[in-house]
């Protein structure tokens, strides 16, 4: 029994060793060029750009779903789109922006349906990527159900810095890369492409999440606070998978009015036709984003007067 | 459905009845019986134990065996990398081409069943081999579940190396009661057709399962008839690194028959199963599959075969690492196992047989 318990203590401290090494090892290469490292430049964007402004917030249905320039061009407010990726979080995206909200800034929130359920809110592997690829000491700023979602995927990120070709042999990708964005914070590397294939959105099926909408209206509060005005809307969402999921888009439309948000549209405006989708359920190609960028103008002008 | 209730109640129907045919005596220890039946690393999904086998474990007094943690630990790591990467990766493309079947093609949809073969092996072989070796740390031996079923050579040896814990079940509870093979060709017809129907109504009531089970049943008859469902007991290419060609050929077609049953095991109806085999087998079997990130899964699936191929003629593929490596190679294996279940470990997807 004690060489067998020495054996197993000695293999664990070995693997242990491993993890941490490969923990704390500097972003690599292939990360440096991923679309979650664009952080860096979204969060440049919110210190630096000038008032006034309209934030976008939100996950890749932002990113790959509007066009900023039209939205400058039409209501003359300096854009900002932090979106990135749904899976960092609705919690952390909101989280984020708010360190750097200046008064009378307008927040645009998009979240998709999907942060209205099960644990997707508080993230997942992304956010652990994003987090300790660019500082890993910011990991003591997120809470325990972040740390419980992220804490599944440290050896995964540990063990993947060991990857030869995380280093070596890899392309940059031309749309998930973090050099995919213009200066607004646009993913446009994939304006001029055709769509490709991919599956419609299954049904959700874990069960309604109430802490999103807290955490919205936490989040409310501390922009007023600061000086900033809310406003959400909703998600640009390809019909095939709309169709599949109108109950539990039902559900979020009901609780976002009963809880008195500003809200831009309705679900059923953002629901876009099949061929307008690049490849997933939440990317646009470039004539469905101009197709929701006019949609979202025209909701915010009627919201705003502006 | 409670969870696992086919297993444990075949496992205390063995019991019973052993008991009534005076194989057993009736214990009269009811903690011993009552850890027998819901002994807690095989309750939920096997293997089915004998009470013959497990029970008398109870009554003994049991001491720490270094070998056999060991051997527990090991098998348990086998088990995690079949489960947690191999299963649950394939799973993952088997999900998507099974429910979204009319919108792939021919070719798409063989890689479809591919996938799914291994996921339900990975699946189910990875709980076995979980179930065991946890037990091994507690000192208990259980039968053997799997044994390399992918290798074999005809659909006899298939079923000699599948879910052996449930076909031995059948064996000795329901195919030599009725007679077994001893009586005439129809006896023997009629037997074989009701052990595979019973074995596929024990994993649900969906006529998919039945059709499995006679589609297996009509596989293996030819080889009863002939009295060739002997042929190949021992282990295929024992002792050489590569099959021969005859075996090879041998393997591959035992392969494609169970990848076929599979699409009825795992279609949503029979109306799916059929349009899917019907997909499979027109002009876009021979276009080129959609394939977009498959590449990763497919492998670690040739890894995974290669390892099992290396391992067949143990008791689990990596159960002789402990005779062939010195201790720094071993280790270096094991991390290589748990550092390819971090990286790749696929969305965790419920065991499949938990809902049997």
């Amino acid at each position: 029994m004690k060489n067998f318990l020495i054996k197993t203590s000695l293999f664990s401290l070995l693997l242990l060793l491993i993890i941490v090494v490969g923990f704390i090892l500097p972003v690599t290469p292939r990360a440096s060029k991923s679309l979650l490292y664009a952080k860096i430049q979204k969060d440049s964007l919110l210190k630096n750009i000038d008032n006034p402004r309209i934030i976008f917030v939100g996950g890749s249905n932002l990113s790959f779903g509007i066009n900023s320039q039209m939205i400058k061009d039409s209501i003359q407010l300096n854009p900002i789109n932090t979106g990135i990726q749904a899976s960092i979080g609705l919690q952390y995206m909101m989280d984020n922006t708010l360190k750097y909200i200046k008064e009378d800034d307008v927040i645009i929130l998009a979240p998709e349906y999907d942060h209205f359920y099960g644990r997707f809110v508080f993230g997942s592997e992304a956010l652990l990527r994003t987090i300790a690829d660019i500082d890993y000491f910011d990991l003591i700023d997120l809470n325990t159900e972040q740390i419980k979602n992220t804490s599944n995927y440290i050896l995964k990120y540990s063990f993947s810095k060991l990857k030869p070709t995380e280093y070596f042999g890899f392309e940059e990708s031309d749309v998930y890369s973090v050099n995919s964005f213009n200066k607004y914070g646009d993913a446009y590397g994939h304006w001029n492409m055709q769509q490709q294939k991919f599956s419609a959105h299954d049904e959700i099926l874990e069960e309604y999440n109430p802490n999103t909408i807290k955490l919205i209206n936490d989040f409310r509060i501390e922009l007023e606070k600061k000086g900033a005005i809310l406003f959400i809307t909703y998600p640009s969402f390809q019909s095939t998978s709309y169709n599949k999921n109108v109950k539990q888009i039902e559900r979020v439309e009901k609780e976002l009015i009963k809880n008195n948000f500003n809200i831009l549209g309705t679900p059923e405006r953002y629901k876009m036709p099949d061929t307008m989708m690049f490849n997933t359920p939440y990317h646009l190609l470039k004539k469905g984003v101009e197709y929701r960028t006019e949609l979202l103008i025209e909701d915010i002008q009627e919201s705003t007067k502006l | 459905m409670p969870v696992g209730i086919s297993f444990y109640t075949f496992q205390t129907l063995s019991y019973s009845i052993d008991v009534y045919n005076r194989k057993l005596e009736p214990t009269k220890d009811f903690i011993a019986f009552a850890a027998f039946v819901s002994f807690f690393p095989q309750l939920v999904a096997g293997p089915i134990e004998r009470a013959t086998h497990l029970l008398p474990q109870f009554y003994k007094k049991r001491t720490f065996e270094y070998n056999k943690a060991v051997d527990g630990l090991r098998q348990i790591l086998w088990g995690l990398f079949k489960k947690m990467v191999i299963a649950d990766n394939a799973a993952q493309i088997a999900n998507e081409i099974f429910n979204n079947s009319a919108d792939y093609s021919g070719s798409t949809l063989v890689l479809g069943a591919l996938f799914f073969t291994f996921q339900i092996y990975g699946d189910f072989s990875g709980y076995s081999d979980i179930a065991i070796g946890t037990s091994r740390l507690f000192g208990f031996d259980l039968m053997q579940n799997f044994n390399f079923p992918y290798f074999s050579r005809d659909i006899a040896e298939f079923w000699r190396r599948w879910h052996i814990s449930l076909s031995t079940w059948f064996r000795d509870y329901l195919y030599i009661p009725l007679g077994g093979s001893r009586g005439g060709i129809w006896m023997k017809i009629q037997n074989t057709f009701i052990i595979f129907i019973v074995s596929g109504f024990w994993h649900g009531a969906n006529w998919t399962f039945i059709i499995w089970g006679i589609l297996n049943a009509i596989y293996f008859l030819p080889l009863l008839l002939l009295n060739k469902n002997r042929a190949n007991t021992n282990t295929v290419a024992e002792g050489r690194y590569l099959p021969s060609l005859r075996e090879f050929f041998q393997m591959g077609i035992t392969f494609t028959l169970t990848v076929l049953a599979w699409v009825f095991f795992r279609a949503e109806n029979i109306g799916h199963a059929l349009s899917y085999l019907s997909t499979i087998f027109s002009k876009s079997l021979f276009t080129i599959p959609y394939h977009s990130g498959m590449k990763t899964p497919i492998l670690l699936v040739l890894f995974f075969i290669l390892i099992e191929w290396l391992g067949r003629e143990n008791k689990f593929a990596i159960e002789n690492l402990k005779n062939k490596f010195n201790p720094a190679i071993r280790w270096s294996f094991y991390l290589i196992i748990i550092i390819l279940i971090g990286l790749y470990k696929g969305e965790s997807q419920e065991f499949i047989y938990f809902q049997f």
